[in-house]
């Protein structure tokens, strides 16, 4: 066919399309819908993934717990005090070759009594206070945003020093964002603020539940050493380690926990945790929103597949007189098919178009008010336009096909 | 230029069979202005839309020019009514959305001529029955008569063989179908052939042969 036939159908096609206002608004709207929640829900679970895949990883994706497991299987068992690992443990974990794919170690050392008040001036601050080693920083990927970390002889000589969370140095200095120099009182101890933490962020993973209630930007952290010194002990509550690749999280979990179970098998046994499980969690949860989303997009787009398919249908009633009169004058079934399927799709593509703004619209909108960020995929806005496209061209693909067979005697009867 | 030899139409409709046409056999020579009366129902309609190539004779043969028509190629026919067939509707049968000028060059379209020559030729057409003044009003701004011109304009817009006119002015009022028929008269002077339908008896004067029809056959 002729390009110039082709445009000159097209323009014929636009300009029904725009005569039949009400027509073509309303399956504009039917595909508006559908696009915009196709869109919707894929950046909402494309944006969630993301997100939350930044908290977990804000955690320490490869980083792992070993603590002692307080449920005995055995009820004549001897009741053992202490929390199952030891300074000695540490030593000889960090003196064997027993876990190749660990790459760092530090204890975490906590009375049963997990918050602490602490005070500075005459602010005070129920925080939750451990005592790390140095690698602690790195396994946890904390950050440092104002001062240092801690450094092996601070640990070694039990310096009076700590790191602190920012809602902790928030309830303890107001809005100073560096406290480095500061000093906070524990107790009777006068600590010396050598680094602040940067925030991390915890809305997604609260949401499922992955926090457990605890405030991870409320924290103090100080030498283990001194911690142990201070509460009269040599156990350590947990031991943190670090994988030296996600792969190997679970041989990692799995070395760790048989040194500490042949070393110690006789009087403890170990619980051990990754973030796996909650990068598990996490993918259910956003598979179930993208599946009951998808769902809906699906109704959504049917719904305006429907419409256009309805719109497309009567309009060819309506017009068959008009589709005789064509035909009398020398119109071909394929020009009849042409513009009614470019009605069709003019219609769709208006609708897709509209669709992705709305969608685009919402997202931003949300966005602001929940401060959530969104990862804007220009894969979705083309597969709107896409998806829309090919519905309002199958939609209106039936009518469009009836329209061109008519029979040029009967439609110049129709009335 | 035109002969149907025994071309019979029958439907089929919910009581049986319908004849429309029975053994029709007719023959039309060039530059002739024909009139074709007889009551509704006797087969008139059906007898132009055969001789249009809207419809399918049921038997019989269609020779336009000499040669027999091919009927069954659907695109074929409409090529042929495009260049050969001029129509011309009781009810104007003008598309409501384009203006006069646009109504007219639409045939034009469908045998791809480019847009500045399709206007151009449009606008003669529209100047050679008297509208020149009114291209770009919308069917729905102009009068019954006005209508009916434009739609004769678009009608020889591809210089057709042949005019056919069902009942032209059966929708206008005394003064417009005089109008209509002095220009189907001018058209017939200058060497068109046209065939058209009619209850009138006052405009049979216009043609320079009648036919009458009754119960699908052609009675003298």
């Amino acid at each position: 066919m002729a390009l110039q036939r082709i445009i000159e159908i097209f323009w014929q096609a636009f300009r029904a399309v725009k005569e039949n206002r009400v027509h073509s608004i309303m399956s504009v709207i039917g595909i508006a819908v559908g696009v915009a929640s196709v869109m919707i829900v894929g950046t909402v679970s494309e944006s969630g993934r993301d997100y939350i895949y930044k908290e977990l990883e804000s955690y320490g994706l490869n980083s792992l717990w070993v603590y002692r497991d307080w449920q005995e299987d055995n009820p004549f068992a001897t009741v053992r005090e202490g929390s199952g690992i030891t300074n000695g443990d540490l030593k000889a974990l960090k003196n064997s070759n027993c876990c190749p794919n660990v790459i760092a170690y530090s204890p975490v050392v906590f009375p049963e009594k997990w918050l602490i008040n602490l005070r500075a001036g005459n602010n005070f601050s129920n925080t939750s206070v451990s005592g790390v080693g140095e690698s602690y920083v790195l396994i946890n990927n904390d950050n440092i945003s104002y001062g240092r970390a801690f450094r092996h002889k601070d640990i070694t000589r039990r310096s009076k020093v700590a790191l602190i969370g920012s809602t902790a140095a928030k309830n303890l200095f107001g809005d100073h964002r560096n406290v480095v120099g500061k000093f906070v009182r524990m107790g009777d101890m006068r600590l010396l603020i050598v680094g602040v933490l940067a925030e991390k962020k915890r809305d997604m993973l609260s949401a499922i539940g992955a926090t457990q209630g605890f405030d991870e930007n409320d924290v103090l952290l100080i030498p283990y050493t001194l911690y142990q010194q201070q509460l009269g002990t040599k156990d350590i509550q947990t031991l943190r380690a670090l994988a030296d690749s996600l792969d190997n999280v679970k041989p990692a979990l799995a070395q760790v926990h048989t040194f500490l179970e042949r070393r110690n098998g006789d009087k403890y046994r170990y619980k051990s945790e990754s973030m796996l499980a909650w990068i598990g969690t996490a993918n259910q949860v956003l598979g179930m929103i993208s599946l009951i989303g998808g769902f809906a997009a699906f109704i959504a787009l049917t719904v305006g597949g429907v419409g256009i398919f309805n719109i497309m249908s009567s309009s060819v009633i309506d017009r068959t007189h008009e589709i005789g009169v064509l035909k009398a004058i020398g119109a071909e079934n394929r020009d009849i098919l042409l513009q009614f399927l470019i009605e069709a799709g003019l219609i769709s593509f208006v609708g897709g178009t509209i669709g992705c703004l709305i969608g685009w619209l919402s997202l931003f909108v949300a966005a602001m008010i929940f401060h959530i960020p969104i990862v804007f995929a220009w894969s979705f806005l083309l597969l709107g336009v896409v998806i829309s496209l090919l519905i309002g061209i199958f939609a209106g693909f039936y009518p469009a096909k009836k329209a061109a067979a008519l029979s040029p005697v009967e439609a110049l009867r129709h009335s | 230029m035109i002969e149907l030899r025994n071309v019979s139409k029958t439907y089929i409709s919910s009581h049986g069979e319908v004849a429309a046409l029975s053994n029709v056999s007719l023959k039309v020579n060039a530059a002739e202005f024909v009139a074709i009366t007889g009551s509704s129902g006797s087969g008139k309609s059906t007898l132009l839309s055969i001789i249009g190539c809207l419809d399918k004779p049921t038997s019989g043969q269609y020779l336009f020019e000499n040669t027999p028509l091919n009927i069954v190629d659907d695109k074929w026919l409409a090529k042929f009514r495009n260049h050969k067939i001029g129509f011309v509707f009781q009810q104007f049968n003008l598309i409501p959305r384009f203006n006069a000028l646009e109504n007219v060059e639409l045939p034009l379209v469908y045998s791809d001529v480019p847009k500045k020559v399709r206007q151009h030729k449009a606008k003669l057409a529209l100047q050679a029955v008297g509208l020149a003044d009114r291209i770009t009003h919308r069917p729905s701004e102009l009068s019954g008569g006005q209508q009916q011109r434009v739609a004769i304009a678009r009608s020889l817009i591809n210089n057709p063989s042949i005019i056919l006119a069902d009942e032209p002015t059966g929708s206008l009022d005394k003064k417009s179908s005089h109008e209509v028929m002095s220009l189907f008269k001018q058209l017939h002077e200058v060497g068109k052939t046209i065939i058209f339908i009619t209850h009138d008896n006052n405009l049979l004067s216009f043609a320079t042969r009648v036919l009458s029809m009754s119960d699908g056959r052609l009675v003298r």
